[in-house]
């Protein structure tokens, strides 16, 4: 069992989504929870976190395993759906992320994207520059948990509060987290904004947005 | 003379040219050359090495920036086309881009030229905050940098507020704040006088509209001045930096290219980033289409460039543009520490030596992460100028340059991921005089006597 999980990771770290498929139906085949082959998901997550941070992994490598685990997460679920897997639930928390009105800046925002996926969240990337109103129908129509905006621009920050003001004003506040983000953006200006996240780094990012989804935040 | 080099065909080529779309960009082609690149030329980060020697390895450096931005050219984000170039077309722009720059005007007229390694003119230098002040700040901050006598130009901060609202990209309150900006700089270097001096940009306007909005030299930016047109990381620019470009040149402005590439983004490392920072100086040419460029790369994860590998990679960048192109480039450096800390002078000292001795003009200095409203003032740039200046003026040589700044690392670079925040402009000035507090101007002093204690040099 130890090699299957070692070719699922070597698989993953090499970005080869096709054997990373047919070991996590290897892997299955033998009988296995899936939610087993998700923690090990969850520990090659902090992995890349870590490597993330300490600058031994860079956001290509990044886009290109969260392909691959996003390839291989799939088939799982697949799999449970075809053989109705009992207790293979995962609580997957549903994100929309973007890069707010007047900021043309995403790689901020693809990077605590790219970490998201792996953890296990279902990330909706809207892009960069999305309108305010955009980000909250897109939220609205994928029953969204939580909303995550990014910012690299002061002059971009004040979208940021205006998608927390549309939610008000439309009764929906209460519906979401909201999460920011970016360079500028400080803890002051998302208690200033009422935000219910911030961070000041994408594994943080990451981190605070596990909190609020498990109700800690 | 270049720039501006046949405009029509670049904006034909953003309609017309490959398709390609933006992940396929990041992951398929630029990622996997600038790997290749990377062991072909065996470019290899030496920790022991801040400022290297080897002329080989600057020329390795522009070889390798040369073939990557050949094979990748430029992504236009609206139409996903890439703007590709030959070489002969690169060529071309080269050979005819000027041997100088003229900005500013009257007794502020400076001469901007490409400077050499260990050249012993003095460097360009631009002081310059780029940070969100609030509008009764903001004047008292321009007029503070424009005091600043070793100040060749200066930029300027964003006006964060205006008329008690939040100045917003693309609203219209950027428009308005972009002519409020225009018009309170060229009072605020007019009132400290000096009217002439080259005002680098309109930092406060993000959005194409609100930069041509103030391309007006009868109230707004004058054609002595600077625009800038900015490049997105890496190796992309949008409609909005192209409806500049073609704006300003109509208009006959300075241009400067903008560029930041992140360590640790689309690039990877210092390896992969240094040569991805020589191809985008060569999209700054033939795209952007740029006079001058400031260069201002940083730590995706520390938002720092003092650090010992970022240093490196500055040094071995504007070596590799010295030896090769004839190219007019600033080296901005940005911070950890914050302002009114021994930390953050010896980080400016350290980022202006580094630079100046490697062949950079300045456009000088970020405090705090360049992230904190009101967290910047006119003394780190002016410590980063002073030791560029010195070590021109004294000839330095970049083994000296090497142990130098090794020294000026061990000061600080254990503490760079906790750096003290230091104070805000209005803790560290007298905004009544428009002077630095007796406390920082005591530390400037204190800083200065420890650089003489290690060796380095300093002007006054």
């Amino acid at each position: 069992m130890e090699n299957l999980f070692g070719k699922l990771r070597k698989s993953i770290f090499e970005y080869n989504e096709e054997t990373a498929k047919e070991a996590v139906i290897e892997i299955l085949n033998q009988g296995i929870e899936p939610t087993k082959i998700f923690d090990e998901f969850a520990s090659i997550a902090k992995i890349l976190g870590d490597k993330f941070e300490t600058g031994e992994l860079f956001l290509p490598e990044l886009m290109l395993i969260a392909d691959v685990m996003k390839a291989a997460a799939d088939v799982i679920m697949s799999e449970i759906e075809r053989r109705k897997l009992m207790g293979a639930e995962r609580k997957l928390g549903k994100v929309v992320i973007a890069t707010v009105a007047g900021d043309i800046h995403d790689i901020g925002k693809n990077i605590v994207a790219f970490l998201l996926k792996v953890n296990g969240f279902e990330v909706h990337d809207l892009g960069r520059d999305v309108p305010s109103l955009e980000i909250v129908k897109r939220a609205a129509e994928i029953k969204a948990d939580i909303i995550a905006l990014s910012a690299l621009m002061t002059t971009s920050m004040p979208s940021q509060r205006e998608v927390i003001e549309i939610l008000k004003g439309t009764s929906q506040r209460e519906k979401y987290l909201v999460l920011i983000g970016g360079a500028p953006v400080t803890k002051e200006w998302a208690e200033e904004i009422g935000a219910d996240g911030w961070a000041d780094s994408a594994v943080r990012g990451v981190k605070i947005a596990q909190e609020l989804i498990s109700g800690g935040g | 003379m270049a720039p501006p080099w046949r405009i029509p065909e670049i904006l034909r080529r953003a309609e017309k040219g490959p398709l390609c779309m933006e992940k396929d960009f990041d992951t398929k082609i630029l990622f996997p050359k600038i790997r290749e690149l990377i062991k072909e030329y065996d470019i290899k980060f030496d920790r022991e090495t801040v400022v290297p020697s080897d002329n080989s390895l600057a020329d390795d450096l522009w070889k390798a920036g040369l073939e990557l931005y050949l094979h990748t050219g430029t992504l236009c984000l609206e139409t996903s086309r890439r703007i590709m170039f030959t070489e002969d077309e690169i060529k071309e722009a080269i050979v005819s881009f000027p041997e100088k720059l003229v900005v500013g005007s009257g007794t502020e007229r400076r001469e901007v030229y490409h400077r050499e390694i260990e050249d012993r003119r003095r460097p360009f230098c631009v002081f310059s905050p780029s940070l969100p002040f609030s509008e009764e700040l903001f004047a008292i901050v321009e007029m503070a940098y424009a005091l600043e006598p070793l100040a060749d130009g200066v930029g300027a901060g964003v006006l964060d507020e205006l008329w008690g609202e939040k100045v917003r990209s693309k609203a219209p309150t950027d428009v308005s704040g972009a002519a409020a900006h225009a018009l309170m700089i060229r009072e605020a270097v007019r009132r400290v006088g000096r009217p002439n001096i080259y005002l680098a940009d309109v930092q406060t306007a993000l959005s194409d509209t609100a930069q041509i909005s103030v391309s007006n030299p009868e109230w707004g930016v004058r054609t002595t001045d600077g625009r800038m047109v900015g490049t997105i990381s890496e190796l992309k620019i949008d409609w909005g930096g192209l409806n500049r470009m073609v704006n300003f040149h109509n208009c006959g402005y300075i241009i400067m290219a903008l560029y930041g590439p992140m360590v640790g983004g689309y690039a990877g490392g210092v390896e992969g980033t240094a040569i991805v920072s020589v191809a985008s100086h060569l999209q700054a040419l033939m795209v952007n289409q740029g006079h001058l460029s400031t260069f201002f790369p940083f730590d995706i994860n520390q938002l720092n460039n003092t650090s010992r590998d970022l240093l490196w990679m500055i040094s071995l960048v504007y070596q590799a543009l010295a030896r090769n192109s004839p190219f007019l480039s600033m080296s901005n450096g940005i911070g950890a520490a914050g302002p009114c800390t021994e930390m953050v002078l010896l980080e400016a000292a350290a980022h202006g030596l580094v630079s100046t001795v490697s062949g950079a003009n300045l456009w000088e200095f970020f405090a705090a992460r360049n992230k904190y409203k009101d967290r910047t003032t006119p003394v780190e740039a002016r410590m980063a100028c002073e030791v560029g200046r010195a070590a021109a003026k004294e000839g330095i040589k970049r083994e000296e340059a090497n142990e130098l700044a090794k020294k000026l690392l061990k000061e600080y670079e254990g503490k760079i991921k906790n750096a003290p925040l230091g104070k805000k402009f209005q803790e560290c000035y007298d905004i009544k005089r428009v002077t630095p507090t007796q406390e920082y101007t005591e530390l400037y002093k204190n800083v200065k006597k420890k650089l003489i204690d290690l060796g380095i040099p300093v002007l006054i």
